[in-house]
């Protein structure tokens, strides 16, 4: 501790130099804060996903039907302790500019076999049954446009279109449910009657987009899955079943390899950084070789110069490090309300540390080394 | 009585491209306890060299050099620099202080190496300000202060570690005739109330004059030698 005046003196020898290399660490702990934080968001959000649970969908595509005439083969499955059809029911309310809100229309008793997890209170898939024409509101969507029970909301479906010509889609709020954003299909969707939807639209009757289906054993996911594919192989309607961990990791997927991306840009910064940082403390070193040659005469041993030049590349690096992270830090909670991810704020910070000292480490050696050989009467005679 | 300094057949030869030049010849010199010994001489005759060599900032070719009793040309790096923490005070010509640190950190710097608390470091510190006149600017930088200041700094320098030895490299080289005058006194002062050893190198016979010893060095050999002074 009582060299640290020491230390922090020689930081800031020049302090426009150090500013500016303080802000280009600073810049680049945020970017892999941000980027990190959003990675690591988008993992958790797999993760949190079910392992018990299947989606059965088309082989040829999520969006391709399969006929309804499949579901009581699929519960006879060994394994299957529940199944339902879910229909996507997408679509946009009271807006020009559509938001993508995300609606299943569900048949409220297969549903709530199905999918155990009781964020939807019983008493709201009861009403659901009781009103063709109802609908159950996650509560950010309800905050979102006030709604409240009772109210009429007329959504524009994306895929199916209504008896009348329209895609307009009338429904009567039966009830708002707290909404989990860390289930990324039902936590935050509009629930809807899959009858009212069925019997409602021009096309496709008779079949569902998917087959939500509850395992009895959570480790027999893959021979499940692999049993329920085997009995409609070779039929008109394949079938391709995963458990709904992959089908998010799939999803995710669908956008790029995201993981690979942020770590080669964060490579890429990172790589820019060491030869920076480093250029900045071989310069630092070089115009401080007459003191460092003094502090040889007063004393101070190679190990303690080269411990000293270290120390420095250390404290640039943590300070601005932590500098960095800290604003990244602020806007993870800013991710999860945009965007609804979790972001693993802990191993994402203890990264960027470790990370911090490794830069200052590979930066500051090659100074410090330099630092450590001088010779103090070469160096005072500026030489 | 026992010499502090005795040099023993000290040679020291560098390599300059391909040329090895040698600057001491086969030097022998004792310095007693308590002596001021000013070195004079040309340009290029070896006195930094020979100051070099006694306060252990470089290693003879060949020959002995006994300081203290330690035959420092046998200590490791690490050891030879423990040596000087603890028995060499060090005046340079342009001082050399830290320009980021102020005056009272500057001359707290040999103390870091010891195990003093930052209490006692402080009341050193204090008490080789007020050596040199320095209280009042204490929490000055080397750029706030003059000539003379930052010299009187380096020297507090010097003598807060309560060295054996003080080595000066033309201490009064870069100051004017007034100034000079006050440094050498208080160097004459350290020297002759303190105690202390002191070596100082000058091209200055003025300066010179201060010391209680002056040799001569020329072309790297002792040429001649003067008695005591003012």
């Amino acid at each position: 501790m009582k060299f640290l005046h020491l230390v922090w003196a020689g930081v800031w020898r020049r302090p426009g130099r150090a500013t500016l290399t303080l802000l280009s660490i600073v810049n680049a702990f945020l970017l892999y804060g941000l980027l990190q934080g959003f990675v690591s968001g988008l993992g958790s959000t797999v993760a949190d996903t079910h392992a018990d649970v299947l989606i059965t969908a088309s082989r040829i595509s999520q969006l391709e039907p399969l006929p309804m005439s499949q579901l009581p083969q699929v519960r006879m499955v060994q394994g299957v302790r529940a199944a339902a059809p879910i229909v996507i029911f997408h679509g946009g309310f009271r807006t020009s500019q559509p938001i993508n809100m995300c609606g299943f229309a569900v048949d409220p008793d297969s549903f709530a076999a199905a999918n155990t997890d009781e964020v939807i209170p019983p008493a709201d898939i009861q009403a659901l049954k009781n009103k063709r024409s109802g609908v159950i509101v996650p509560a950010n969507v309800a905050a979102l446009y006030q709604l409240k029970v009772g109210d009429r909301m007329p959504l524009k479906s994306y895929f199916w279109t209504n008896h009348d010509g329209t895609n307009v889609w009338p429904l009567d709020v039966v009830a708002i449910y707290k909404s989990n954003p860390r289930d990324i299909f039902f936590g935050s969707s509009l629930l809807v009657n899959y009858d009212y939807v069925d019997q409602g639209r021009t096309q496709s009757n008779g079949t569902t987009s998917i087959f939500l289906i509850r395992l009895t054993d959570p480790t027999q996911g893959s021979a499940v899955a692999n049993r329920i594919d085997a009995l409609f192989a070779n039929s008109p309607d394949e079938t391709k079943t995963e458990s709904e961990r992959q089908l998010a990791a799939d999803s995710i997927k669908q956008i790029g390899d995201i993981g690979f991306v942020v770590s080669a840009i964060v490579g890429a910064v990172f790589f820019a950084l060491l030869f920076s940082v480093g250029a900045v403390m071989m310069q630092s070193v070089r115009e401080r070789t007459p003191e460092l040659a003094v502090l040889k005469t007063l004393g101070f041993t190679d190990g303690a110069i080269m411990s000293l030049v270290l120390a420095e590349a250390m404290m640039l690096c943590l300070f601005s490090a932590a500098i960095g992270l800290g604003l990244a830090a602020l806007v993870f909670p800013l991710i999860k309300v945009g965007i609804g991810f979790n972001v693993q704020a802990g191993p994402v910070l203890l990264v960027g540390l470790v990370l911090a000292v490794a830069l200052a480490i590979v930066s500051g050696l090659p100074p410090a080394v330099r630092g450590m050989r001088l010779s103090i009467v070469d160096a005072l005679a500026g030489r | 009585m026992e010499p502090l300094i005795r040099l023993r057949g000290v040679v020291k030869s560098y390599k300059r491209g391909r040329q090895v030049v040698e600057v001491l010849h086969n030097l022998d010199l004792d310095v007693q306890p308590g002596e001021f010994l000013a070195l004079m001489g040309p340009s290029g005759s070896g006195k930094t060299t020979l100051l070099n060599l006694i306060g252990g900032l470089d290693r003879p070719t060949d020959g002995e050099v006994v300081v203290a009793g330690e035959h420092i040309d046998d200590l490791s790096g690490g050891g030879l620099a423990k040596w000087r923490a603890r028995h060499v005070g060090f005046v340079f010509q342009f001082y050399n202080l830290m320009p980021t640190l102020s005056a009272e950190r500057n001359v707290e710097l040999p103390l870091l190496l010891t195990h003093l608390s930052a209490a006692e470091r402080r009341k050193n510190v204090d008490a080789a300000l007020a050596l040199v006149s320095l209280t009042d600017r204490k929490k000055h930088k080397p750029s706030e202060l003059s000539g003379g200041q930052q010299q009187r700094v380096a020297i507090a320098r010097a003598i807060v570690a309560d060295p054996t030895l003080l080595v000066c490299d033309e201490p009064t080289g870069d100051l004017d005739r007034e100034t000079a005058e006050e440094i050498l006194t208080l160097l004459q002062h350290l020297n002759r109330e303190a105690g202390k050893t002191v070596i100082m190198v000058t091209h200055d016979p003025k300066a010179a004059s201060f010391a209680s010893r002056v040799v001569h060095l020329d072309k790297g050999a002792l040429a001649a030698e003067a008695g005591a002074a003012a």
